[in-house]
């Protein structure tokens, strides 16, 4: 059966090759807001548009002076290092809600050893393969992480590679994905949080974020998610870090294969798909329960005057003004009270 | 002696939420701190974890029924936006206060006290799958200056516990 990662024999060197188009567009690209520009250095005539405050306008001085103060803000927000937990809690909610519904295959394919300037190793770089939604263009994404704790994983012999690994993922990393999302919303983010895999970018992003919200993509969330919490990832950073501490420089390559990952990606995509996970465990357990307590609630022994005249009238749709007005009293949206009475009146 | 009159209140009150026409049905549920501690940290006797001040700091927590009961809106109406067809209004408060009385009184099997920090589902009909909205109890005030005292209780919306559909595993 064909799965939805597809083939991982070529996976690095697609992704490489979009990696390239992606740069060369950027390469060619008018429309930038660079560094020197959100300075002061803005020359009006080039008629930049932005979305700050919700309407596409001009670019103004105080727009500036905006862009200056976000950027300030989200730069320093996550010095040191972001973690797969603090990207799950960081992200923005729909992008979690996103992960969670379209996003349901995440399979490490390969990693290798990063050298730095000085010719050591100072990350392992994981290339995950998660699918595409069923409204994109692409089959397949490619989600690129770097775990920064690796080097130190490798040369300390105070434990065992598995529970190296177990801390590897725990700690910080790196991050980049190919595709719009990442592009457009969150990699001028990453590059100023310091916690960009791939090419750096320094353009704002005026158009889609001008606000600097959320922090990734809902493929790089299903990726840290599979991180934080799958045996598969565990074992495969074990094996990197065993190769790593075999070799003199802490080098190593690991790859996936076919068979293996084609059998992951089944076993992931045949998941059901919890609905109403947040992606914070221990809010989402507590959340479960409460639901769960709340179906062997005992029956009232007298039905409340409001209750009753809820019943009674919901399925009526002349008397809904008349809910409407008792329901909105109690701090409840319109669309709220809406699916209040529908559920009601069902 | 003075305090007659606010366990008469609290009488007539009890009388009163429950049967007023406008009272829902409610559910009380509480926290449970899931977290075990040893009872120190770094030698120091502690009471929580590290920041954790009370209850609500919890992060791992669950929950469990305290009990059923009644409770009626005892928000007084403030000026409020109005809808555009000018037909109702949108409500004017984040914070709402409500009369609330558990169906047994304490002392009688399943009887219970309302605390701050429990949340509480007002339950939209009389049906086990009617919906059922959140509000955390965020304060409990009294408006009788005499024990034991007649207690409001303030609470926020908790749309985010709400349940719309119980019938469905999640929603």
């Amino acid at each position: 059966m064909a799965t939805p990662i597809g083939a991982l024999k070529g996976a690095v060197s697609e992704s490489q090759a979009r990696a390239k188009a992606d740069a060369t567009e950027r390469a060619s690209a008018a429309h930038i807001l660079n560094p020197n520009d959100i300075q002061g250095d803005y020359d009006v005539q080039r008629m930049l548009v932005t979305t700050l405050g919700g309407i596409q306008r001009s670019i103004t001085n105080n727009d500036l002076a905006a862009f200056r103060q976000n950027a300030r803000t989200a730069g320093s927000r996550f010095k040191g290092g972001i973690t797969a937990r603090q990207i799950i809690d960081l992200s923005l909610n729909g992008d979690r809600d996103r992960a969670r519904r379209q996003i349901t295959v995440a399979v490490p394919s390969s990693a290798k050893a990063i050298k730095g300037s000085g010719g050591s190793v100072n990350s392992l770089e994981v290339r995950f393969i998660t699918n595409a939604s069923r409204d994109s263009k692409e089959t397949r994404h490619h989600v690129a992480v770097q775990f920064m704790g690796y080097p130190s994983a490798v040369a300390s012999g105070a434990v065992t590679p598995m529970r190296a690994a177990a801390m590897i993922r725990k700690q910080a990393v790196r991050f980049d994905c190919d595709c719009g999302r990442h592009r457009y919303w969150f990699r001028y983010i990453s590059t100023i949080g310091n916690y960009h895999a791939g090419r750096a970018e320094n353009g704002y992003p005026k158009i889609r974020n001008p606000d600097l919200s959320g922090v990734a993509c809902k493929h790089v969330l299903r990726v840290m998610a599979e991180i934080e919490g799958s045996g598969v990832v565990q074992s495969f950073l074990t094996r990197a870090i065993e190769t790593g501490r075999a070799s003199e420089t802490g080098s190593a390559s690991v790859r996936t294969n076919q068979k293996d990952a084609d059998r992951l990606a089944e076993k992931q995509a045949a998941r059901p798909k919890a609905k109403g996970n947040t992606g914070d465990r221990n809010y989402d357990r507590s959340r479960a329960a409460l639901r769960k307590s709340s179906k062997t609630a005992p029956t009232h022994k007298k039905k409340a005057g409001s209750g009753q005249r809820l019943s009674a009238l919901a399925s009526k749709p002349e008397a809904h003004d008349a809910l409407m007005g008792i329901i909105t009293k109690l701090g409840i949206t319109k669309e709220q009270a809406i699916a209040i009475i529908n559920g009601v009146g069902k | 002696m003075l305090n007659n009159v606010s366990t008469g209140i609290n009488a007539i009150a009890r009388n009163v939420i429950i049967n007023h026409p406008n009272t829902f049905n409610c559910e009380v549920y509480r926290r449970e701190v899931l977290r075990v501690s040893d009872g120190s940290a770094g030698g120091a006797p502690t009471m929580g974890g590290m920041m954790v001040l009370s209850v609500e700091d919890e992060s791992e927590i669950t929950w469990s029924l305290v009990g059923v009961g009644y409770a009626l809106s005892a928000e007084i109406f403030q000026p409020s936006q109005m809808m555009d067809r000018r037909d109702a209004n949108n409500g004017y408060a984040d914070e709402i206060r409500f009369l609330v009385e558990p169906e047994a009184i304490i002392g009688d099997a399943g009887g219970f006290e309302v605390k701050k920090d429990d949340v509480m589902y007002l339950v939209m009909g009389v049906e086990d799958s009617s919906p059922r909205i959140a509000y955390e109890i965020i304060g409990v005030e009294t408006v009788v200056n005499v024990p034991p005292y007649v207690p409001r209780y303030i609470t926020n919306r908790r749309d985010d516990l709400d349940i719309m559909d119980p019938t469905s595993r999640d929603d």
